[in-house]
């Protein structure tokens, strides 16, 4: 079968401008012209690295207290907690509530890098109420460090930092009491647009339900103890 | 006596040899420009920066400004001079500057420590390593404190480099001070918890302890 003929006014039109190779196109069954547009496709998909091999089917399981390698960062995260308290830390509104993954952070660069590119590291989901700014769906608000309160920002590389990715939750909805934390990797590539070189593409890697707890503060535990 | 269609025959035929060749020309010279850029990677080259080098208590000349690096102290606590404390798990290293703005007013603006361990530590206008001179004008020395945390082993021939630009320093002037520091200091500074003071910009010269 060679499938529907072309309409005969198409046909008159190709017939007068005298050229070959749109008569000869005009000619083939519709069936062969699909076949081959779909080779042409798949040639250039293939230059662009199209046929490359799958080299991850999907986010591995993150455990807790497990050291883990998500360029440029090594992460390991620890826990997952609520507070309503933070020193240095500010809410944006009053009754609202932090919701902190606590980790160890070393940045494995041979560079400092920002704390933006610290925040694309990990994020937060499947927790309700969370006060995000635009276009940072599930980013910490900020990542501050325990020793000090300060934000973490630059990571300067080669030093181990014990930090905290905070999340603020809106105080009018229940504090979770489980949340799936994502880890993601960075390519050091320069951008599109602009010349400079940086970590683009934050993609996942690591995925994991983790329990969520009221924070205990150090006066707590003194009382308990 | 020619039709319409001899016509559109020369006029179809007469040309296309030469667009062939036009076209062939093209590819031709695309491809000996890749030749050239390939064997003659000049690019870094052209848009580098002009490293000015300088030592400690000497002072360079930019472009944009005369520099002088007063000497480095560290600690394992820094104070900003905002009434906190910093700590950090390695050293706290901060390089007081002196900033003479050449011909109109300038905000430096970028700065980085090239570790004595190869690598690059970043300091940002804001945070916790950071360079935040102000605008200094021209015939008003000003004077600003450069802090950076870094690990003990970064600190033993570190270098402090100094720009204009904070995103660029392309084809400008950037001063590289090579801080003169030793294994020694990075021991004292990593056993010692007196905090170092790394307070904000000003106009008038720091007192000296």
């Amino acid at each position: 079968m060679s499938g529907p003929a072309a309409p005969p006014d198409l046909r008159a039109r190709v017939r007068s401008s005298g050229s070959k190779v749109a008569r000869r196109l005009l000619d083939q069954p519709l069936r062969r012209i699909g076949a081959g547009g779909a080779l042409l496709l798949l040639a250039v998909t293939a230059a662009s690295g199209g046929l490359q091999e799958q080299t991850q089917d999907g986010p591995e399981v993150l455990v807790a207290d497990a050291r883990v390698e998500v360029a440029p960062f090594e992460l390991t995260v620890h826990r997952v907690v609520w507070t309503t308290d933070l020193p240095g830390q500010y809410l944006t509104g009053t009754g609202n509530r932090w919701v902190a993954v606590v980790a160890t952070v070393r940045n494995t660069s041979d560079a400092g890098v920002l704390g933006g590119t610290l925040r694309d590291a990990l994020i937060l989901a499947d927790v309700d109420g969370l006060v995000e700014a635009p276009g940072t769906a599930g980013e910490a608000t900020s990542v501050a460090l325990l020793a000090d309160g300060s934000s973490l920002n630059p990571v300067q590389p080669g030093l181990t930092y014990e930090a905290a990715f905070l999340f603020e939750q809106d105080g009018s909805v229940a504090p979770p009491a489980a949340a799936t934390v994502l880890l993601r990797r960075q390519t050091w590539r320069a951008g599109s647009l602009d010349p400079t070189v940086t970590w683009w593409d934050p993609t996942t890697t690591l995925r994991g339900e983790l329990e969520v707890r009221e924070a205990v503060s150090d006066a707590d535990e003194e009382a308990d103890a | 006596m020619s039709t319409p269609d001899d016509a559109r025959e020369r006029t179809v035929r007469v040309p296309r040899a030469r667009t062939l060749g036009a076209g062939a020309a093209v590819l031709a010279a695309l491809a000996v420009g890749h030749v050239v850029v390939t064997a003659f990677p000049v690019d870094e080259r052209v848009q580098a920066p002009f490293v000015r080098p300088a030592v400690v208590g000497e002072p360079v000349e930019l472009r944009y400004a005369r520099l002088t690096a007063g000497e480095p102290t560290g600690s394992t606590v820094l104070d900003p001079g905002d009434r906190t404390l910093l700590a950090t798990p390695g050293v706290w290293l901060t390089v007081p500057l002196t900033i003479e703005a050449l011909g109109q007013p300038r905000m430096l603006g970028f700065a980085e420590l090239v570790g004595g361990d190869g690598r690059t530590y970043t300091i940002f206008t804001g945070g916790r390593s950071s360079f935040l001179p102000g605008t200094a004008q021209p015939g008003v020395p000003r004077y600003a404190t450069v802090r950076v945390e870094v690990p003990p082993d970064a600190v033993p021939g570190a270098h402090l480099r100094i720009g204009l630009e904070p995103k660029d320093q392309r084809r400008d002037d950037v001063a590289d001070i090579d801080l003169g520091l030793t294994r020694a200091d990075a021991d004292a500074w990593a056993a010692d918890d007196t905090p170092v003071l790394a307070g904000p910009w000003s106009d008038a010269p720091p007192e000296r302890p």
